[in-house]
């Protein structure tokens, strides 16, 4: 990237009023991009980095427009026992976006696109009215970088962190990245909201396409640096909400007694209705969300450890 | 039509062949409208009065008739009435003698031409009309109507219960008397006396019947109920109320003789002898608040779908402390009392005591959608500036109908007339032509695609505005000066400051405070599709007009690509300057253009109202697709708020947009919001705080409705109609019809209620 251009990162969300990603009012930034496959995301369409199509079968009125447009057969026509359908072909999409250009539907688009700092900054804009207002109940508004997986963007990052003034910064990281990523980035984070997902290196792989090992040394790492951290903990029932796994999360929060809390994140299938859009359907699992009672036990389970932990 | 809520509603038309033949004798008898209007009132009341019904706890229900006396219009209807089509319906449905069926012809033939709107319409003067040719908006293509009606009688209640009926009747014999020694018309004092012994009667006729169902009732609460309340009845006919009750009773039965749609400041009228009646343990809170959810159900049974507005709270009543105690009872009512009308309104302050608040607030989250909320800090001096008026006038604004401001029982400025801006853009578009009717509907000007420059386009639009504001301003006049030489409006008068003293009728030169207002739809819209003009025809020129109007003109038929770039041209609502910009201007524009009409037309004010209500979907019916993208006759954003689906950037850029226009040159302008419940269970404190910050910022006015099962069903179905509602998912708040459709259930499943 040469130092003229402006520095661009593919984002595929920007949003306001985030309530539950850091304390106060929120404006949380979508990167596109995740060295993860976990198989419960709620955001698989931050999986790939580039730019990909997204088809809402709901808010399509059928009137194949796009299809007319779409020069590599990646939306076409196809007939079903009498019906005219759209037929959707993920993988035959090259993103040129010929489709957006037709759709008054919002049902057909392309996912993520570069954005410029400057354009970021104008959205963390619209926020900053609200960031500090709930300052006085003790919880700071700010920004909040996430997607997909934010350290895969950290030239962007940087730069936008360099103009976007006086800013409470939160950052969600699955602790992936390099060593040397997080120690460059860390001074300038406020709170690290950090995943830990799976106990057991074979399971975590298995449901996270990666080991953790890195992830677990990083946030070490960063725990010594004197980082803020607040533990994020997915628990899907019957997958990773192990005794094992719980018993490695107390012991954790017993190592770090600096880290905030720990929040487990229960499992909603929202994420995927989402795959579906993308086309990923298959890479994704679908169970019933976790409802109050599974709640109870988790919170009960961690009762005889003392560990400081909610649900977030 | 309403559908007034009674127990057993007429089955026949005898009200209305009495009221005609009563209304023929005063004719024959009289010249003096007042006379004529008194002797209507007494075939009107208490014929169209209905008994009292179990749950209420006080008298008055009302069923009027197809043909009756009325002022607003939404209450039976404008002046003297008549509603043809329910009589036609009538004439071809009913059996009944040979009489009756010629009485139902007569009645019909009768009131042709003589009907007050019949009246208004008909000697419209050719200038006016050659603007405003009819007020058929539901069915025709208008830039502009009309609306013929009095709308928002706030009379002086506070009066009312401090010197009661007895103490009116000294105030009007004592005019009476001077009237006659100087020889000025005691006509219209003896009529008003005249009306006074109507409403005595009305409580005798209550009280009759009243004193019956007490004789007959078991012994138990109710029988004791029905015993105060004959007591009541009579007392408030001796002397001036001293009890809650007692006022509660006057209060509504005279309301229902103007008929009233608008009750005012119920705190500062009944507060006294609620907090009286409360510390002499005369009344239990449990009483009290039974009296108050009675007023409320009354209020509702009017079925008036708009009005009814109770407003509490706020700058400039007389006796602040007792008011606000009588607020949380009020709230309580509002938040029980699970109606549309009436439509409970706060006006809050630096000074509102934090209970008040916290009881509004538990009312909205509970999904009632009122209390309607008004920040007094921005409005008393928005209002001194729009208005020019001194602050303590200033203090006593009310919010009427769907959002439109006069003073308390001081000035009346009744909406008599809706703007089109969307409509009138898209004439300027096609040079004043209108395709729907195939002729001109404006004054012929340059089209789209004969203008050079965006100002010179921008120019003759606002020449179009200004054309009908003009035609408008100079309707309003005229409708209260026709009106004026027919309606003294009696009961209304009575109550209005200046008209006893003045002698005259409230429209006839009685009110101290005469104004008009303008409602103006569709200027989101307008906005929006000056952005886009601004930006593909002249800014980039990547768009010839003539291609615009053309796909204009076939309401985007293949041609998709070019309604997806207007719609992705920047919108208000998004914290976008360039697009919100216009927005500001044109609304600066619009209001400054019609209040600088008052002057002219002989009005201490005229001002655009903003406002909510249906009219966004009835008149966009009518206009056809427009530059924003949206296509032909699909509703036009309501009020304040964006385009719905236009707000992209979400809640808190929506807010920051809505901040934008000015408060300090209009009579009245509302925004909504729209929230999940469940938004509102997870995040309540900082639902607040946006809130709160909201009002410190410069917000003027809220109406927030937190939603539950039904509205998320109803959203499911019609996505379209739901793009502004915002719920809580995964820990982000996002626009609901976005999900997907097993996550939108799943959201419905959670919610109980």
């Amino acid at each position: 990237m040469s130092h003229t251009e402006e520095p661009t990162a593919m984002i595929f969300d920007i949003q306001q009023f985030s309530l539950n990603d850091g304390p106060g009012i929120r404006t949380s930034i979508f990167f596109k991009g995740c060295p993860l496959r976990c198989v419960w995301c709620h955001n698989p369409e931050s999986f790939v980095r580039e730019r990909q199509l997204y088809y809402s079968n709901m808010l399509c009125t059928r009137c194949f427009k796009c299809t007319e447009v779409c020069p590599s057969g990646a939306l076409t026509e196809t007939k079903y026992r009498g019906q005219t359908l759209l037929k959707v072909d993920h993988d035959a999409c090259i993103a040129c976006g010929k489709c957006e250009t037709v759709c008054c539907y919002d049902a057909v688009k392309l996912v993520g696109r570069p954005y410029t700092v400057g354009e970021v900054l104008a959205q963390i804009e619209i926020g900053r009215p609200y960031y500090d207002i709930m300052g006085e109940r003790g919880e700071q508004g700010g920004i909040t970088l996430t997607g997909g997986e934010p350290m895969m963007h950290l030239d962007f990052i940087e730069a936008l962190l360099a103009r976007s003034g006086d800013i409470h910064v939160c950052m969600e990281t699955n602790g992936y990245a390099d060593p040397e990523s997080y120690k460059r980035i860390a001074p300038k984070i406020d709170l690290f909201l950090y995943d830990y997902k799976v106990t057991g290196e074979a399971l975590h792989t298995e449901l996270c396409g990666v080991g953790s090992e890195r992830i677990r040394s990083n946030l070490d790492m960063l725990y010594r640096m004197g980082a803020g951290i607040i533990l994020r903990l997915p628990f899907i029932p019957g997958v990773n909400d192990s005794d094992t796994h719980i018993a490695a999360i107390a012991e954790l929060m017993e190592k770090y007694p600096e880290i905030k809390w720990a929040e487990i994140m229960a499992y909603n299938n929202f994420g995927y209705s989402k795959a579906e859009t993308v086309g990923l359907e298959d890479k994704i699992m679908n169970q019933p969300s976790a409802d109050a009672a599974d709640k109870e036990k988790w919170l009960g389970a961690f009762e005889k450890y003392g560990t400081n932990i909610r649900i977030g | 039509m309403n559908n007034f809520k009674v127990q057993n509603p007429r089955k026949d038309l005898c009200f209305e062949i009495d009221f005609t033949n009563a209304y023929r004798d005063a004719i024959a008898q009289y010249t003096h409208p007042a006379q004529i209007e008194l002797a209507c009132l007494k075939a009107q009341y208490p014929a169209v009065l209905h008994p009292i019904e179990d749950e209420d706890v006080f008298a008055g229900r009302m069923e009027m008739g197809l043909i009756g006396l009325g002022i607003q219009g939404q209450t039976g209807g404008f002046g003297y009435y008549i509603n043809e089509e329910k009589i036609l319906e009538a004439l071809e449905n009913q059996s009944g003698d040979a009489k009756y069926r010629e009485d139902l012809h007569d009645i019909l033939t009768f009131w042709k031409g003589r009907n007050t709107y019949d009246i208004v319409l008909r000697n419209m003067p050719a200038d006016i009309e050659e603007a405003l040719p009819n007020d058929q908006w539901k069915v025709q293509p208008l830039p502009a109507s009309p609306i013929i009606r009095m709308a928002g009688a706030f009379v002086d209640f506070h009066k009312l219960v401090k010197i009661g009926i007895p103490g009116m009747e000294c105030e009007l014999s004592a005019q009476l008397e001077k009237a006659d020694a100087e020889g000025q018309d005691a006509v219209l004092y003896q009529s008003m006396l005249g009306a006074l012994g109507v409403l005595k009667d009305v409580c005798f006729f209550y009280r009759d019947q009243i004193q019956e169902m007490a004789r007959d009732a078991a012994a138990g609460k109710r029988k004791k109920q029905l015993e105060d309340l004959e007591t009541a009845l009579v007392n408030i006919t001796e002397r001036a109320p001293a009890s809650m009750l007692e006022g509660l009773q006057l209060i509504w039965l005279y309301g229902l003789m103007c008929p009233l749609l608008q009750f005012g400041r119920l705190d500062e009228h009944i507060g006294d002898l609620y907090v009286h009646d409360i510390d002499n343990g005369i009344i239990t809170e449990e009483e009290a608040l039974a009296m108050v959810q009675t007023f409320f159900r009354l209020v509702d049974h009017l079925d008036s779908e708009t009005d009814g507005r109770v407003v509490l709270g706020g700058y400039g009543r007389i006796n602040p402390e007792n008011a606000d105690r009588f607020c949380l009872v009020a709230l309580e009512a509002c938040r029980t009392v699970k109606e549309i009308l009436p439509q409970t309104t706060l006006r809050f302050n630096d000074d509102t005591p934090k209970e008040v608040w916290d009881a509004a607030m538990r009312c909205i989250e509970e999904g009632r959608t009122f209390p309607l909320l008004y920040n007094d800090e921005i409005l008393v001096p928005g209002v001194m500036r729009a208005f020019d008026v001194e602050r303590q006038l200033a203090e006593t604004y009310m919010p009427l109908g769907c959002g439109e401001i006069e003073f308390d029982h001081y000035s009346f400025g009744s909406p008599n007339g809706s703007l089109n801006a969307l409509k009138i853009l898209e004439l300027a578009i096609r040079g004043g032509y209108e395709p729907m009717i195939g002729d001109y509907l404006a004054p012929k000007v340059k089209t789209l695609a004969q203008c050079e420059t965006y100002e010179e386009f921008l120019d003759t639009y606002k020449y179009l505005l200004d054309y009908f504001i003009d035609a408008q301003a100079r309707f309003e006049k005229y409708q209260y000066d026709i009106t004026g030489k027919i309606h003294p409006f009696m009961m209304v008068s009575m109550l209005y400051d200046g008209c006893i003293e003045a002698g005259k009728g409230i429209f006839g030169g009685g009110c101290a405070y005469l104004h008009g207002v303008l409602e103006v739809y569709g200027s989101v819209n307008a906005a929006d599709s000056l952005g886009a003009i601004k930006k593909l025809v002249f800014e980039e020129k990547s768009l010839e007009a003539g291609d615009l109007v053309a796909a204009m003109d076939n309401n985007f038929y293949n041609q998709e690509a070019l309604r997806k770039r207007l719609m992705d041209c920047p919108k208000y609502g998004n914290d976008i300057d360039s697009a919100d910009a216009i927005y500001v201007h044109m609304h600066n524009f619009t209001c400054e253009t019609i209040k600088s009409k008052a002057a002219k037309v002989g009005l201490e004010s005229y001002l655009a109202a903003i406002i909510n209500n249906a009219q966004n979907t009835t008149l966009g019916r009518w206009v056809g697709a427009t530059p924003d993208g949206r296509k032909s006759g699909m509703p036009m954003a309501n009020a304040n708020n964006p385009s719905p689906g236009n707000d992209k950037n979400g809640l808190l850029a929506m807010l920051n947009s809505i901040l934008k226009p000015s408060h300090d040159n209009h009579a009245g302008m509302v925004q909504n919001l729209r929230l999940s419940r469940e938004l509102y269970d997870d995040s309540r404190e900082k639902v607040y705080a946006v809130i709160d910050n909201y009002f410190d910022r410069g917000g003027a006015q809220l109406m927030i409705s937190v939603v539950g099962r039904e509205d998320l069903y109803n959203a499911m179905q019609t996505p379209e109609d739901y793009k502004d509602l915002i719920v809580r998912v995964g820990g982000l708040s996002a626009r609901f019809v976005d999900l997907n459709k097993d996550v939108q259930q799943e959201i419905y499943d959670r919610v109980t209620y």
